[in-house]
């Protein structure tokens, strides 16, 4: 018998899931219904469709077949390809006889420094192999974004304090939208490509964090400023070698550290940001540091590697404890009150609960318990649901846990208790999409405070906001 | 230097050999070259570190355990150190390539020593006899035993300490942050940081009451130390901001407004406590200074400072024996770590009380805090707008720029800490008008 059976039905055909107000599924027509029927809790939220107005060109990988091809000369094409690529690409067009028809002698040499780099390179991968994915392949590899390249909005991020979201799209622009102002502030530099993550400044209503391929951008967007497009001044790029591309950034609850990780760097860097001085947390084994989560209290780290171990900082000695999951890495974690922390290894179905850990109950004896089982199913009506975990957003109070699958594509959300330590979790509603839309990133809103609020970016560039309200008179 | 070369086993350690050709003794210039390189590498050390650079002691954001602090530098420091040597042994080599002959020559002539080998006050020789290179391996060394030193030392000192904060025994933690201009009040405020964010039972002891009494002394005296430090802080800035003349109208003016100022208790004077000499025994001496106060000779003494005053706001002489305001703003801003802490800390305590004071001892104070965090918060907004102030500061120095925003990210960020913790309650604090308008754009949340 799996969870799923309990679940509320799926809306019909032509219909799709609105909000939920305390036990009803509110559904409507999927052309003329709207939420303001059944709820004005997110009236004053920012309608957001990012395809609309996506119409300048995108420079991505695809469409350079879209420039013609210009002849220049064989100088003027090195220097250019080490400008733009680095020393090795240069040395690699050098030595390409095609390329280079003019002098063979170059061509020679070039082909031998080569080789002598290539003999360095496959040495160094071989003592350290997490490092052989390049850029945005290791962010793609690790990005709990569904499609992370080719997906419309690429991560999503909203306000801790007021109604205010933020997301970054395919062409690597952050726009934040807010609930007061109907202009849209769109945040774009030179460094700022392949944006894998976003998190806003608790107590500041200004300061944003953007990981990129090249480090962190942390922008100042002042609230009250009425240009759209702020200038590169406003930002601070925070940048250490070895530590690219980074594949998350989280700020600390109180808002006075920065933690960046990158997968291919063994170490997580914690941030003073107006001082940009960074300090390293390494320890071994592990491979690259690929997301670390704070609690909500600011006591504990949770950092995910590359491979099976994982750690939990305490953050007031700055040591970790070691753990292993069984399978595989942990694709996804998120803390929730009374430090418990639940996690799901990739390409398991299993969510399993982590509470308490360390001194307090005798260390090492202690386990991950398994709270959930999502296996996949299909249910009456057609549709596949569970499978293995991609991604889990728990909402601030930690009363609903949504989960977001690899294989299938229903969003499932669930209701959350803890009490006396123990935790419950019932079914909650399932969230589709209209027209085969596919989920790709979600998070909850942290102000909402007549239940909770989940956000969606669909496949198709729509974002939905997905209220479930609770009041306590029901 | 010669410690070194005494330790690697060579010829250079001794000044002067046999002479192969002629009878009596000769010099060994690389040995004297060594000598003189040691001496040079001191001073450039000396020059370099304390005449042209500031030594600021800076405090990691996370301490963590030393071992692993030690392994994180140490690689760092060896790099460091190799480097680092190369520019004074170039220096070297060229202040000895048009000098040598000189100390050579001294030298020679009061041992009486003859020079056989090549002088290596030529290049070619120079380089041929290799001595360059163990003269840089030495400085290397030397600098990466310094720089060792000042790491671990910068890692030992930096440890966090815990006060208590009622104790008859031992330091507590007002004590520690009211000793201003000394190391230990940096302690301090760093661990009233990370006590109000970390450890809830001493935080519980802060809104305890004394017994018997019923008094809120620990938080009291707490809030009067922090204070203290803001208010102290802020009045430096204030000074700044306006003229230096009117920087005292001001500061009287400013009085009415802190009403908080401390009356202090009996302090100790000098660094070190001296057991002999009780409190008592000060507050007579100060007594006794009070009512010498009236006298004529301070009069005078008050006359000769305001004309020294005036004779310095002269252009020319201003210029060279004034206070640079710019300098003085750096050493000010340089100084503003325990401030930072202080206001975070105090900030946190704050924004715990509202569920963990139970007497409820932080409430009568929140105007208070409040008031002294905007007008810190407003003096750094008048240095950031250069255009509001009729004399701007340009800050050049990179260091006090980070600090500088630094601060003020901290000061907002407590008060945003504080406003959002009571949000619901925050009409309901007592408030003036000016600090009721300064915290509104913190209540919407639109303060930048």
């Amino acid at each position: 018998m799996s969870i799923f059976n309990s679940f509320p039905h799926l809306p019909g055909p032509e219909e799709t899931a609105f909000c939920k107000i305390n036990e009803s599924y509110c559904c409507g027509n999927v052309r003329y219904g709207s939420i303001s029927t059944f709820s004005n809790s997110i009236k004053q939220h920012p309608i957001i469709n990012v395809t609309k107005d996506l119409h300048h060109h995108r420079l991505s990988d695809e469409n350079i077949t879209m420039y013609i091809d210009v002849e220049d000369n064989l100088l003027k094409k090195i220097t250019s390809v080490w400008y733009k690529q680095g020393f090795l690409e240069a040395l690699s067009v050098a030595a390409d006889t095609n390329v280079n028809r003019e002098s063979k002698v170059l061509a020679l040499t070039a082909s031998y420094a080569l080789k002598v780099t290539n003999l360095f390179t496959t040495l160094r991968y071989f003592m350290q192999p997490h490092l052989k994915d390049i850029g945005p392949k290791i962010v793609s590899k690790y990005s709990r974004t569904r499609t992370w390249s080719s997906s419309p909005v690429k991560c999503l991020a909203w306000h801790p304090h007021t109604t205010k979201i933020a997301l970054a799209t395919a062409d690597d622009n952050v726009r934040v939208y807010c609930s007061e102002v109907s202009f849209v502030s769109t945040l774009k530099c030179k460094a700022q490509g392949h944006v894998s993550s976003l998190c806003w400044r608790p107590y500041s209503a200004s300061e944003i964090a953007v990981g990129c391929e090249q480090g962190v951008i942390v922008w100042t967007v002042d609230p009250n400023s009425m240009f759209t497009k702020p200038s590169s001044s406003n930002a601070v790029v925070l940048k250490r070698s070895g530590h690219s591309p980074v594949t998350d950034v989280s700020w600390s609850p109180n808002g006075d550290l920065l933690v960046s990780c990158c997968g291919a760097d063994t170490s997580m860097l914690v941030w003073d940001v107006s001082m940009e001085m960074a300090v390293p947390l390494r320890r071994v084994a592990g491979g690259g540091i690929v997301f670390a989560r704070w609690s909500l209290s600011a006591s504990k780290i949770f950092a995910a590697t590359s491979s099976i171990i994982f750690r939990v900082w305490d953050t007031q000695a700055w040591t970790p404890e070691r753990w292993c999951a069984r399978g595989c890495r942990v694709v996804a974690a998120c803390w929730g009150p009374k430090d418990m922390v639940l996690f799901a290894a990739k390409g398991e179905p299993i969510v399993y609960a982590l509470s308490n850990t360390g001194l307090m109950n005798g260390a090492k004896s202690t386990k991950a318990q398994p709270v959930l089982d999502v296996t996949k199913i299909e249910l009456p009506s057609g549709e596949a649901v569970g499978g293995p975990i991609l991604d889990m957003c728990w909402d601030p109070t930690g009363s609903y846990l949504a989960i977001l699958y690899e294989e299938t594509h229903l969003i499932s959300v669930f209701c959350t208790t803890q009490l006396m330590m123990q935790l419950s979790i019932t079914p909650c509603c399932f969230i589709s999409g209209i027209d085969n839309e596919v989920p790709s990133t979600m998070a909850f809103q942290q102000n909402f405070t007549e239940g909770a609020c989940l956000s969606i970016a669909w496949s198709s560039g729509r974002i939905q906001h997905f209220p479930i309200i609770y009041t306590d008179s029901y | 230097m010669s410690l070194y070369s005494s330790l690697a086993k060579s010829n250079f350690n001794v000044l002067k050999k046999k002479c192969e050709n002629y009878d009596g003794q000769c010099l060994i210039e690389q040995s004297l070259f060594l000598q003189i390189g040691g001496m040079w590498m001191g001073l450039y050390y000396f020059s370099r570190s304390h005449l042209f650079g500031a030594a600021v002691l800076t405090f990691p954001h996370i301490y963590q355990e030393k071992f692993q602090q030690i392994k994180l530098v140490i690689s760092n420091i060896l790099s460091m150190g190799f480097q680092h040597s190369i520019t004074p042994v170039v220096y070297y080599c060229v202040f000895y390539y048009i000098w040598g002959s000189k100390p050579r020559s001294v030298v020679s002539d009061v041992y009486s020593l003859y020079l056989e080998d090549p002088p290596l006050d030529n290049i070619i020789s120079l380089i041929s006899s290799g001595i360059w290179i163990g003269l840089w391996f030495y400085t290397s060394l030397f600098f990466i035993s310094t720089y060792t030193m000042k790491t671990v030392f910068n890692i030992v000192l930096t440890e966090p300490m815990k006060f208590p904060i009622d104790s008859n025994t031992h330091m507590t933690l007002a004590t520690a942050l009211s000793q201003r201009l000394q190391f230990t009040s940096y302690l301090g405020a760093l661990d009233l940081k990370n006590m109000s964010m970390t450890d809830p039972s001493r935080r519980g002891q802060t809104f305890m009451l004394s017994q018997p009494g019923g008094h809120p002394k620990n938080w009291n005296n707490l809030l009067e130390k922090c204070l203290y430090i803001i208010n102290e802080f802020n009045k430096e800035l204030d000074s700044i901001n306006s003229d230096s003349y009117t920087a005292e109208v001001d500061a009287k003016s400013q009085n009415g407004f802190n009403k908080v100022l401390p009356d202090t208790p009996p302090q100790y004077t000098g660094s070190l406590r001296n057991m002999a000499q009780s409190p008592q025994l000060l507050e007579l001496k100060k007594h006794d200074k009070k009512t010498v106060d009236n006298t004529f000779a301070t009069a005078v003494k008050e006359e000769f400072n305001s004309f020294i005053q005036k004779l310095c706001q002269k252009p020319g002489i201003n210029y060279f024996f004034g206070e640079l305001v710019d300098t003085k703003l750096k050493f000010i801003l340089i100084q503003a770590q325990p401030v930072m802490w202080t206001c975070e800390g105090l900030a946190n305590i704050v924004s715990s009380s509202l569920k963990e004071d139970k007497y409820g001892v932080t409430q009568h104070d929140l105007p208070t805090v409040l008031s002294a965090f905007v007008s810190l918060k407003q003096n750094l907004d008048k240095l950031t707008k250069p255009g509001l102030v009729p004399r701007k500061h340009i800050l050049n120095d990179a260091l006090a720029i980070k600090i500088r925003s630094a601060l003020l990210s901290s000061v907002k960020r407590s008060l945003y800490k504080i406003v959002l913790t009571f949000s619901k309650y925050i009409h309901e604090i007592p408030l003036d008008p000016e600090i009721q308008t300064a915290i509104q754009p913190f209540i919407l949340c639109k303060e930048p």
